[in-house]
């Protein structure tokens, strides 16, 4: 009963963030048609920006799932316990992948009627896996929420995980990633290191792994692997996210 | 009813105190019901624990009676019981104290009586 | 009967010498009221966090019933901790956040929640955010008497209500307990304010329970005795003391034992102390 009702709540709390994300996504496409100067026609440019807006959405949102210390407390007030606060929050991810979801989809419906369908990405590794059109969607959505869920559940770790870290810890943190970051990039760049990871990448035979997880020399590509793969990462993220989880202190 | 709860005395013996007294003066009639534990708990912010204790004291001093399920009620004869225990603690409470403020301010024994006299008399002139 | 039971309970934080929580024994037994004392930074609202699984503690148990409260949703869900802290949504109006809370406890007192909206004249149309402080602290203490826990900590419940809502609070307090007793631990600074409710005192100081027992126990033994210094003196020889002030001659010594088996000497008042009184000295001296 507690992990349902936390869940509400959770869902609740989160709803503003989805209006976040449409607010942007229209002051992106407006900026979009205002910035067209020289473009052929304002219907081009709306095109041109309308298949933005899921991936504004899907990143608006994801700020909103990382939140994680003001769900934690409100929990601890509530009198249950860390894994209990974990299951809530699980539900309720599912439940936001599914809202967020289905605004997504109805976004890329009303693009799809706009222009090509190639802008949408799982049109272009799976156009042809149905040719029935009512199963195509279902495979759509599914595809679609599975990967979004993994998105949201792996940031929502993340979020915890920064929330167990103090101010001087997070800033530690951050450099670390961005320091990280540079290191790596520059490493990229340098002939010898990106020899070294093409060997490694042949060593364990990384075309055949990301073919088949995204079936792309299938005769006809079908997104089963991918949703398998994404359902793992999910469950791995998750097991993570229950670690930090049960760490949680309220701060004082 | 106005109970004052401002001793230093722990709570329940001003708890016991103060229903005595209102059985001394006759404010809680003998045979009538005294407010309940909670009543008094929660018009005097008492904890009802204690004032249960108080109200024990009294009816193991056989001022109160628990009748069951009906309350608590001031036994027959509670008045003449503290007034009893009351002229027996008299000696102790005034005259002692008397006779020991009597010595500091060196006033004999015959300074002290003419003066119990003396306000006997203004009583009497009063009514 | 429910308990919660504290068995060698310690806190150390990181980076500091001396344990916050060094060896902390005590039991909280069903339907009575704890006042938990001591000084600022003792410990008391660490303790509460510890016990409502807050936080984590260094070393020792905290057993409901026996069983472990760390993780533990049935042991939690019987203990209420109100603190310091913004636990529910800010931005959501007193009314959403009620009903938050009412669809997290079944059995929630729905009824003694609108009755103390009307008597702490609260408008459950604000949001939380846009009320003071004092409101702030209300719809806490709204809730934490109307939630269906067994044991409910309230760590200083009533900073920065003014005198009226104090006292709508200790009135409705002792109306709910008395109706439906359960176990409550106040901490407060205020002692004079509610050495009337409770009927335990619980004393933390220097990491350890320093005082634990009812509250007629420890009220009739705590005396003020005063007169000539040399009286005083002789009366009261081989009671430890707690303090003593001394003015010219006059001496008064405060302690809290029984009072020695020898004659008063005329000389001599003795006179009770308030809680108040009886914990500032122990807190100035740090011992008993």
């Amino acid at each position: 009963m507690k992990t349902k009702a936390l869940a509400k709540q959770y869902c609740h709390d989160f709803i503003p963030y989805i209006w976040y994300g449409l607010v942007v996504s229209v002051v992106y496409i407006l900026f979009g048609l205002l910035s067209a100067d020289g473009a052929p026609s304002i219907e081009y440019q709306l095109k041109a920006s309308f298949f933005m807006a899921p991936y504004i959405i899907t990143v608006v949102t994801m700020i909103g799932i990382s939140f994680n210390y003001r769900r934690f407390k409100l929990a601890m007030q509530s009198g249950v316990s860390r894994k209990t606060f974990w299951k809530a929050k699980m539900l309720f991810i599912a439940k936001a992948t599914l809202i967020v979801n289905v605004v997504n989809v109805i976004i890329g419906f009303i693009n799809m009627k706009l222009g090509p369908s190639e802008t949408y990405l799982y049109y272009q590794a799976y156009g042809k896996a149905f040719s029935n059109v009512f199963v195509q969607s279902i495979s759509m959505f599914i595809t679609d929420y599975v990967v979004l869920l993994f998105i949201f559940v792996a940031m929502n770790t993340f979020g915890t995980m920064t929330s167990l870290m103090n101010k001087i810890g997070k800033s530690i943190f951050y450099s670390i990633g961005v320091v990280c970051y540079m290191f790596f990039t520059n490493l990229l760049t340098q002939y010898s290191s990106q020899r070294l990871i093409s060997r490694f990448y042949a060593h364990i035979n990384g075309d055949a792994i990301f073919n088949f997880i995204f079936s792309i020399d299938a005769k006809v590509p079908r997104p089963y692997p991918l949703i398998g793969f994404m359902i793992i990462l999910t469950i791995i993220a998750a097991l993570f996210n229950l670690l930090f989880t049960k760490l949680e202190q309220v701060k004082r | 009813m106005q109970f004052d709860f401002n001793s230093q005395e722990p709570i329940f013996i001003q708890v016991a105190t103060q229903l005595e007294d209102a059985i001394f003066t006759g404010a809680f009639q003998e045979g009538a019901q005294v407010p309940s534990t909670t009543e008094i708990s929660k018009q005097f912010k008492i904890n009802p624990a204690t004032v249960l204790k108080g109200m024990n004291m009294l009816v193991n001093n056989e001022l109160l009676e628990k009748r069951r399920g009906r309350g608590t009620f001031v036994k027959q004869g509670a008045q003449e019981i503290i007034i009893k225990r009351r002229q027996e603690h008299f000696y102790n409470d005034y005259i002692l104290n008397l006779i020991n403020e009597s010595k500091k301010l060196h006033l004999s024994e015959d300074d002290i009586l003419t003066l119990v006299k003396r306000g006997y008399d203004n009583e009497q002139d009063r009514s | 009967m429910s308990k919660i039971e504290v068995r060698h309970l310690a806190k150390r934080f990181k980076f500091s010498k001396q344990p916050l929580l060094s060896e902390v024994n005590f039991t909280l037994d069903e339907n009575e009221i704890y006042g938990l004392f001591g000084e600022n930074g003792a410990g008391k609202s660490t303790l509460m966090s510890i016990i409502a699984d807050y936080n984590r503690r260094s070393a020792g148990e905290i057993l409901f019933d026996g069983e472990e409260v760390h993780e533990n949703d049935e042991a939690l869900s019987e203990i209420y901790f109100m603190n310091q802290d913004d636990m529910y949504t800010k931005k959501d109006k007193v009314s959403q956040i009620f009903s938050f809370v009412e669809s997290m406890y079944q059995g929630y007192d729905v009824a003694l929640q609108a009755k103390l909206v009307k008597e702490f004249k609260l408008d459950v149309n604000q949001k939380l955010n846009s009320l003071s402080t004092g409101y702030q602290s209300i719809v806490k203490i709204i809730i934490s008497l109307c939630v269906p826990c067994k044991f409910v900590l309230l760590d200083e419940p009533t900073l920065g209500l003014d005198a009226r809502n104090r006292e709508v609070f200790q009135r409705n307090l002792i109306e709910t307990y008395s109706e439906n007793p359960r176990t409550f631990v106040i901490s407060t600074h205020i002692i004079d304010e509610i050495d009337r409710i409770i009927s335990h005192v619980l004393l933390l100081q220097d990491g350890v329970i320093k005082m634990n027992g009812s509250i007629d126990d420890v009220s009739s033994k705590s005396y003020s005795i005063s007169g000539p210094a040399e009286d005083v003196n002789s009366y009261i020889d081989g009671v430890k003391v707690l303090d003593e002030e001394q003015l010219g001659r006059y001496k008064t010594v405060h302690f809290m034992d029984q009072l020695p088996d020898r004659e008063v000497p005329a000389s001599v008042d003795i006179e009770k102390m308030k809680l108040q009184k009886l914990l500032v000295y122990i807190m100035d001296r740090g011992r008993l």
